[in-house]
């Protein structure tokens, strides 16, 4: 067998939003809202992007959409057909367009990604009649399929979107993402506005879907019991930078940052008496507009030392696909989910 | 011991012009001084509304049609102590604005909307602080700065001049603790404190509760829909579905051999450690009944893996029954085969 191929790659991603005050809107400062974030997904595979509110994880999502232009680095995407890689940080538009129903995403609130004044068969019908895949007697069928795909019936169609409830919606949203035979789904928090019992619905339909239809996946969460759940590989992020890049199992038994540890220790779990200690970290995630000195973490780690402070730790690789962000990834002995009996 | 609070068939209904939904029908438990009640459902359920009952702030057009809210507090005089039943006192009455934020305190989900935008969060302090004990403009000021740097906000001679956008979501949820606590309630009911938190800023805020608790001894009505959360601050723990207590018991009970089947789909949907990576979850069949509709026997019949449509469980009246001590269930199939 060939090396499974990434569909997608990215190398060193930056965005800066600019902030502007005063009359002139004079450019005072920079959000680096993603300073630095590399990953690759492989065609097939889940990545889960990890992270606390403010730490980039959707800036990365809407960028590799062609919603932001990054201020650097690179997104380099496999279009299925065999052509050449293509860079989207700097396709032009007209070129992009092509490439669109290669990449299709899934929005966290499910009550405000649907138009409510079309219905779920006009919904369906947009992005293939936009993009001419199909008309007639051939659109209805795929419209069809879609609805059953997804778990819904075909009676639905003609229904609105306030008809349906939470779990339902996030269906048609993924019916209306999965319209043109995409490649790669950008997730952004499917299941953070769903009940627990709905998000399982949901899970289950995005794991049948990807084995179905072979679709690699970027899950975006905060929530780890899901990621964990989901995810071959992930990458955690904190304050515009990945901390920690590695498959799901290493990087729950064994974290190799500080951050994974306290992040780990920190879920709650149904089981209190199971859970061994807690790490209680002190004060707020850094602020992006003026990032700590050195390591983004230091100010809040346990561990913190000298160098910390001074030098930004590169993203080095511990293990064989094992990358971590810290200068002291060899000698901290941090425990894992196992050890911590955490049990997400 | 006299609970601090002891709820008893609590009724809410709200009259819709589509019809009477029953949000809450027929709830009863008690909380102890010092203890923990975690309530956990899934929207819709009615969990935010057994709080808001017992601050009788119930949305219009609903309304408290039966049961009691008994309050342990201090009679008239401030010598003995007696019950009063909460269900039965005028809403907009005098009473019940000074039992609002002197006894009863309420946190909500997003510090955000429950502060107001125009006044320093000092000056909130203050005002409930004046308002509900006769204390001097300087000495509130004093107790405010003290109750800020109790709930862990660092300089908060400093804080206590800053607006409640100057603050962030951990620090704006720190202050509300402040806030709520001041008055030293006996009761405080936390209305998903967390849910618009970071799971490190969560850990802190669930770590700073207990620890207040302790300090001040109150008793604690934690609303969640996070069966995590609810398991690792709570004592007693209340499961509720369609505006009924489908189980109650001690959190490590319910946690460890939960009896009720919806107690059971629900620990099952969320993946654990012991869920097989990838594997798909349990899910529950089925959605909420009508929320119009009013369902004699158990509202969960119909979705239940466990009955196979027993007409015992459609017919039986809803109750709940005790099955081990300080253990509710009511499921009529566990509770008829005992």
């Amino acid at each position: 067998m060939s090396e499974p191929e990434s569909i997608l790659q990215v190398n060193d991603l930056k965005k800066h939003f600019p902030i502007h005050r005063g009359v002139f809107r004079k450019v005072v400062g920079h959000v680096k809202a993603v300073d630095g974030v590399s990953f690759r997904i492989e065609s097939g595979e889940t990545l889960g992007l990890v992270g606390e509110s403010g730490c980039g994880k959707t800036t990365v999502g809407r960028m590799i959409m062609g919603a932001y232009r990054p201020t650097g680095g690179n997104i380099w995407f496999q279009p299925p057909d065999g052509q050449p890689k293509v860079d989207l940080a700097s396709i032009s538009p007209k070129d992009m367009k092509p490439l669109r129903p290669h990449i299709q995403m899934i929005f966290q609130d499910p009550f405000a990604s649907l138009n409510p004044r079309m219905t779920v068969r006009e919904i369906l019908a947009e992005p293939l009649v936009v993009n001419r895949v199909a008309r007639g007697r051939e659109l209805e069928l795929r419209i069809r399929d879609l609805i059953e795909l997804v778990g819904l019936k075909v009676m639905h169609l003609n229904r609105y979107p306030h008809a349906f409830s939470g779990g339902q919606r996030q269906r048609i949203s993924i019916a209306r993402a999965l319209a043109l035979f995409p490649k790669l789904l950008v997730a952004d928090e499917p299941t953070s506005a769903l009940d627990v019992s709905v998000q399982a619905q949901i899970v289950n339909l995005s794991l049948d879907i990807q084995d179905k239809l072979g679709l690699a996946y970027l899950f975006i969460s905060h929530d780890l019991g899901l990621i964990r759940h989901f995810s071959q590989k992930v990458v955690l992020m904190y304050v515009g930078r990945v901390v920690e890049y590695a498959p799901a199992k290493p990087l729950f038994e064994r974290p190799r940052h500080p951050y994974t540890e306290a992040l780990l220790s920190n879920v709650p779990s149904t089981r209190p008496e199971m859970v061994g200690r807690k790490i209680i970290l002190k004060g707020d995630p850094a602020d992006p507009i003026n990032a700590p000195s050195g390591c983004p973490f230091h100010p809040r780690c346990l561990y913190a030392q000298e160098p910390c402070s001074m030098v930004v730790p590169p993203l080095e690789e511990v293990e064989p696909g094992h990358l971590v962000a810290c200068h002291f990834a060899h000698s901290l002995n941090l425990t894992g989910c196992d050890a911590l009996g955490c049990v997400i | 011991m006299v609970p601090a609070l002891e709820v008893e068939n609590l009724r809410v209904h709200f009259f819709l012009d589509e019809g009477t939904v029953r949000a809450v029908d027929g709830v009863s438990f008690s909380v102890d001084q010092g203890k923990t009640l975690g309530i956990v459902g899934e929207s819709g359920s009615g969990k935010s509304v057994i709080g808001q009952s017992i601050l009788r702030i119930v949305p219009h057009p609903g309304r408290i049609v039966e049961g009691k809210i008994l309050l342990q507090r201090k009679d008239g005089d401030g010598n003995g102590e007696e019950r009063l039943d909460l269900a039965s006192i005028n809403p907009r009455g005098r009473l019940a604005r000074s039992i609002r934020g002197r006894e009863v305190a309420m946190i909500f989900q997003e510090p955000m909307n429950s502060f107001s935008p125009v006044h320093t969060v000092g000056s909130q302090i203050i005002e409930a602080l004046r308002l509900h004990s006769d204390v001097t403009q300087e000495e509130a000021h004093k107790r405010a700065v003290e109750m800020l740097g109790k709930v862990g906000i660092p300089q908060p001679e400093h804080r206590i001049g800053v607006y409640p956008h100057q603050l962030s979501g951990g620090m704006r949820q720190r202050a509300m603790i402040a806030m709520a606590l001041v008055c030293k309630p006996r009761i405080l009911i936390a209305d998903e404190p967390t849910t618009a938190l970071d799971v490190t800023i969560q850990a802190q805020i669930l770590e700073l509760l207990k620890g207040l608790q302790d300090e001040l001894g109150m008793a604690c009505l934690f609303i969640s829909h996070n069966l995590g959360v609810i398991a690792e601050i709570s004592h007693d723990v209340l499961v509720v579905y369609f505006g009924r207590v489908m189980e109650r018991a001690p959190a490590e009970v319910l946690f460890r051999e939960p009896l009720h089947p919806y107690t059971k789909a629900l620990l099952k949907s969320v993946p654990s450690i012991d869920t097989p990576v990838r594997s798909h979850l349990a899910t529950i069949d089925g959605t909420l009944p009508d929320p119009h509709s009013n369902i004699v026997g158990c509202p969960f019949f119909g979705r239940c893996d466990e009955c196979g449509g027993d007409t015992i469980c459609r017919d039986d009246p809803y109750h709940l029954t005790q099955v081990a001590e300080r253990h509710f269930v009511a499921c009529p199939r566990i509770c008829i085969r005992k």
